[in-house]
């Protein structure tokens, strides 16, 4: 009876190896259409797209009759989320989806991305798996469930500059040391401080600027002051009335102070890359790593143009940003998703899965400057020889996980007004306080004051 | 079924307008009483995007309505006014000068709307780079951040001013065809200028005047891309007319539900202020 048994189960696994491969075999023989939707924006993490295609190109060299159509956006994030909306809501959405975590719980709310974790968590990827690096999965995930493939963390990072500093007397090693993240000496007021000197003595313009609209600077800021944006019993998102107020606080102090233009909001994006790479202000708080890379490719600066990684490496330095309990790095993940729509999720996910391999993501962050999500690329001799990368890393390593809730751009947009209500005089800290509130319970269900 | 021709003439007219107008105006109900979101499905909430409006629980739409009369109020103002008073010159000055200068005053409508929003961000860009700053650099002055100081009243200026050429086109067509011997009548009876404009033109221009009055105000209510480009009407809602916001919630936000709910309310908003000009302008009776 046992043996008959054995015999049993070993005929039903044989078949259904058989079948397995026999459906392989039939998905090499159709004909698969895939289409893919990927974004910069603007045009330099252009390998976004070009690794898909290339993951691609190495499926039909083992025989798959694919043909896959990837777009790749420069546009802003907003027309290219509604874009992908309405051609989701008209059953005509590519199949693949390059996108930031931010958006990654509203999509899964949804229902417009597939959760990925019988992929990843495949015994045949599980080396693959455990080569991302520590919390990555984490970001792509929402409500227990991952929903991406991690292909490269945007590091949020200040830039400053060593010429200037250097003018107020202070030498490269003294540099090295204020901004390293391990100094004691690497606070907010340390940074305040240098602004108000580098002012005075008519170095720069301004201390200190920041991004136009809304975007990940906001969270950046409320997260140097300690502030959390989702409750982690309930998943609903928090109004951290005590940071926002520090944050605001700080903001306005700096305007006041002239260290901060008060009118950032009406700034060109060209001004604002300007002021940064002529050295006309001492702090760009608003950038993120890839930044370097865009510097060298655009001519923002009026009479050098495009900068070298020469001249960036002798006047520009990165740090992270010095929070109240400690160095600050948030790092927001760009993935690669699936959309619940397709017909073929599992050709999908093996492309996805090709187009994330480590040379490709190698080539990606190495291109790009953004930073690595497997440890097998960052542990590369490239990597650890480039000044700049390396740099990147080692900022990395203080890394906090980017805010997660389906709320996220309404909180952005919230957060960002009321800024620009107090940096132009409009709204004092405590109104722009009762502003984030009201406004949260308005627009943010289930939203918890703090 | 000759009587029938006139309305084969008008079937394809009432198509469009069933297609580009009824059914999108019905489709924006139906969405308004959902919570409609990015993947374009939603579910019945009923009138609890209404309520949100109307109960202010949205703390911004008070100052929102606020802006939108403001702005109408303004750019209003600017077309018309400015408008009448280049038609009125252009038309005494008449011949070559006359249509020479309409034909300068008419290349703002003929600029891409990117380029005129890049040229007014230019000319109020806040720091030393911006036009105006140059200007004030020049001659001794602090430079200032025009658009954050002013928002509205440059939203109002930008499109305001771009709403003159068409203003000045249709009425100075309408001054130049008044009879000359009604004006060389007043001139003898001794009617100065503002006299002539004030009770001799402006009553025989009338319709023209009214039509445009009309036209402008839908055309403020509901266009808000240069708004957009110029303030993103901000800094915190200084310039957010109820368009930019309905826009802003239905497409920034994606809160198609709530964002229908704000057009639904635009549209009803532009019926009653067409329905409240043709009793004030007396275009029922004149039609």
């Amino acid at each position: 009876m046992k043996k008959a048994l054995i015999t049993l189960v070993i005929v039903l696994i044989t078949a259904l190896n058989l079948f397995a491969a026999g459906g392989h075999e039939e998905a090499k023989k159709e004909h698969v259409s895939l289409k893919a939707m990927t974004i910069g924006p603007g045009p330099v993490p252009v390998t976004r797209a070009k690794n898909l295609e290339t993951a691609a190109e190495q499926l039909k060299a083992e025989g798959l009759d694919l043909d896959l159509e990837v777009t790749f956006s420069t546009q802003k994030f907003g027309p290219y989320r509604t874009s992908f909306s309405l051609a989701f809501g008209s059953g005509k959405a590519a199949d693949i989806l390059g996108e930031d975590q931010d958006i990654i719980p509203e999509y899964a709310e949804e229902g417009m991305i597939l959760p990925l974790d019988s992929y990843v968590k495949a015994s045949g990827w599980q080396a693959a798996y455990k080569d991302f690096l520590p919390g990555l999965w984490d970001a792509v995930s929402w409500k227990g469930k991952i929903y991406g493939v991690p292909i490269e963390g945007v590091v949020n990072c200040i830039f400053y500059r060593k010429d200037v500093l250097r003018k107020l007397g202070m030498s490269d090693v003294e540099i090295e040391r204020t901004f390293s993240p391990e100094s004691k000496d690497f606070t907010l007021e340390t940074l305040v401080e240098l602004a108000r000197k580098a002012k005075q003595a008519g170095l720069v313009e301004w201390g200190f600027t920041h991004r136009k609209g809304a975007g990940d600077y906001w969270f950046n800021s409320v997260m140097m002051f300690g502030g959390e944006f989702v409750d982690k019993a309930t998943g609903n998102m928090v109004i951290d009335k005590e940071a926002l107020r520090k944050d605001f606080e700080f903001h306005k102090m700096l305007v006041d102070e002239g260290l901060l233009p008060g009118d950032m909001g009406s700034w060109d994006w060209s001004v604002i890359h300007k002021y940064t790479v002529e050295g006309r202000t001492l702090f760009w708080i608003g950038g993120h790593s890839g930044q370097w890379k865009e510097y060298q490719d655009k001519p923002y600066h009026e009479k050098l143009g495009t900068l070298s990684e020469d001249y960036l490496q002798e006047n520009m330095g990165i740090a992270p940003f010095p929070g109240i309990k400690g160095p600050v790095t948030p790092v927001k993940v760009h993935a690669y998703t699936i959309v619940s729509t397709t017909k073929n999720p599992d050709i999908s996910f093996d492309l996805i899965s090709r187009a994330a391999s480590p040379e490709r993501l190698s080539l990606h962050s190495l291109t790009t400057f953004r930073g690595p999500t497997r440890k097998t690329v960052a542990d590369q001799a490239d990597f650890k020889t480039q000044k700049y990368l390396s740099k990147v890393l080692e900022i990395m390593k203080y890394s906090q996980a980017f805010p997660k809730h389906p709320s996220l751009g309404v909180y952005k947009s919230m957060i960002f007004e009321a800024m620009s209500g107090i940096e132009t005089g409009r709204l004092t800290v405590d109104k722009a306080v009762e502003f984030m509130v009201a406004k949260a319970k308005a627009d943010v269900p289930g939203v918890i004051i703090r | 079924m000759k009587k029938l021709i006139p309305y084969f003439f008008i079937l394809p007219l009432i198509i469009l307008i069933l297609l580009f107008y009824i059914i999108p105006a019905v489709s924006t109900f139906y969405i308004s009483v959902t919570n409609m979101g990015r993947s374009l499905r939603g579910d019945f909430v009923g009138l609890k995007n209404f309520t949100r409006m109307f109960s202010l629980e949205d703390p911004v739409i008070g100052r929102v309505l606020l802006n939108t009369l403001l702005y109408l109020v303004g750019a209003l103002a600017v077309t018309m006014v400015g408008g009448l008073l280049l038609a009125n010159a252009t038309a005494s000055l008449g011949g070559t000068t006359g249509g020479f200068f309409r034909l300068i005053w008419f290349l703002p409508r003929a600029t891409p709307p990117v380029v005129w929003a890049f040229l007014w961000i230019w000319a109020f860009n806040p720091t030393k780079f911006g036009l105006l700053n140059m200007i004030f650099n020049i001659i001794g002055l602090p430079g200032r951040g025009w658009i954050s100081s002013y928002p509205m009243l440059i939203v109002i200026l930008a499109n305001g001013v771009l709403g003159i050429p068409y203003t000045m086109t249709i009425l100075s067509a309408a001054l130049g065809n008044i009879p000359s011997e009604i004006i060389e009548a007043s001139r003898i009876d001794g009617a100065s200028g503002w006299q002539m404009i004030i009770k001799i033109k402006i009553p025989i221009i009338w319709w023209p005047l009214s039509f445009l009055t009309i036209w402008h105000t839908l055309s403020f209510l509901t266009t808000f891309q240069y708004i957009l480009m110029i303030t993103g009407g901000g800094p915190f809602y200084a310039s957010t007319p109820l368009a930019l916001y309905t826009y802003n919630k239905a497409f920034q936000n994606m809160e198609l539900g709530y964002g229908s709910a704000l057009a639904l309310v635009l549209i009803l908003l532009s019926m009653a202020i067409i329905l409240g000009f043709r009793q004030i302008l007396g275009l029922k009776r004149e039609a």
